[in-house]
């Protein structure tokens, strides 16, 4: 390795991510409708696939997505999305660890009782998420089941944050 | 030391310059600070001439000299060259090395669990909690006691 191949190496650690902007953070969304129909071996709509092993303990046999979406967004911005008819889900990262982790505030509102009132804040929280490992939030009640919102952060677009940089450096 | 007043013609004498050779000859038996003198001057002729001679191998010597030289021709011997090579090539590695490291490495032990740090809902009558499922699934429950909210 020459002299050339050592400055671009230190150069590529010098750039690092402080300047410029961090890299937004994308989050998978699943919105779905949890229902008993009685069936002898459980349904999954295939688009849950990815998510699957985050519902199969739940005491129902019937999985329809709602809503599925994947969120880009930047850190300290919220991102607005509405799951169905009565739900709106308010995603803010704060943060990205060197873990890899993100920290993030999830929110669902649903619309006043009466016009004119702010939005009911059906539960709001902050999570500290690791790349592949979903979160759920379960006990909303939809139609004739419940809704289940399931976030996760995709494990390729975990660490990206210095690599970027990296790549630039090297071309 | 007490000197003789003899002590300049003891070293004429001594270095073949002195036209009275028999005087000082005769000196010099009789004195015992010029016999010292004279003791002196040839110790010095004697170490200056072992200094200027130069080592000559006999010839009972020469195989064990050549002997010597063989085993020296025949020994690969590790230039400097080499050396720092190796130790620029280590260096280059290693500073590689840590170069991955800081660039991928995460700089702290991996935890590989997300985390449910607070929660809570506005819904009258509504509790929350949080548990982890079976597989591990961080979960906030939201438990409605009155049906009509929903």
């Amino acid at each position: 390795m020459n002299l050339a191949g050592f400055t671009v190496i230190i150069g590529a650690l010098l750039v690092g991510p402080g300047d410029e902007a961090p890299p937004p953070v994308r989050i998978a969304v699943y919105a779905v409708q949890v229902t008993d129909e009685h069936r002898e071996e459980k349904y999954y709509d295939p688009v849950l696939r990815p998510v699957r092993r985050a519902l199969d303990d739940l005491k129902f046999d019937t999985f329809r997505e709602v809503r599925t979406a994947t969120l880009t967004v930047s850190l300290n911005e919220e991102a607005r999305l509405k799951l169905d008819s009565k739900f709106a889900l308010f995603v803010k990262p704060l943060s990205r660890e060197q873990t890899g982790h993100v920290r993030l505030d999830v929110r669902v509102e649903m619309p006043p009782k009466k016009p004119g009132q702010k939005p009911i804040k059906v539960f709001s929280t902050r999570i500290s998420m690791a790349p592949g490992k979903p979160f759920r939030a379960c006990g909303l009640k939809l139609q004739e089941g419940e809704l289940v919102v399931v976030l996760s952060i995709p494990e390729t677009a975990a660490r990206s944050g210095r690599l970027p940089s990296l790549r630039r450096a090297l071309r | 030391m007490r000197n003789c007043r003899w002590t300049k013609d003891i070293e004429r004498w001594f270095d073949g310059e002195s036209p009275r050779a028999d005087r000082v000859q005769r000196h010099v038996a009789e004195c015992a600070a010029c016999a010292a003198q004279l003791e002196r001057l040839q110790a010095l002729r004697d170490g200056a001439t072992d200094a200027t001679r130069r080592e000559e191998i006999q010839d009972p010597q020469f195989p064990a000299f050549f002997d010597g030289i063989r085993e020296a021709i025949g020994t690969p011997r590790r230039g400097r060259g080499g050396l720092w090579a190796l130790a620029s090539g280590s260096a280059a590695a290693l500073i590689a090395a840590m170069s991955l490291i800081v660039m991928f490495g995460s700089g702290h032990a991996p935890v590989d669990a997300t985390v449910i740090e607070s929660c809570s809902t506005d819904l009258e009558g509504a509790s929350i909690t949080t548990s982890d499922s079976k597989n591990g699934v961080p979960t906030v429950w939201i438990t409605v006691t009155q049906d009509d909210v929903w």
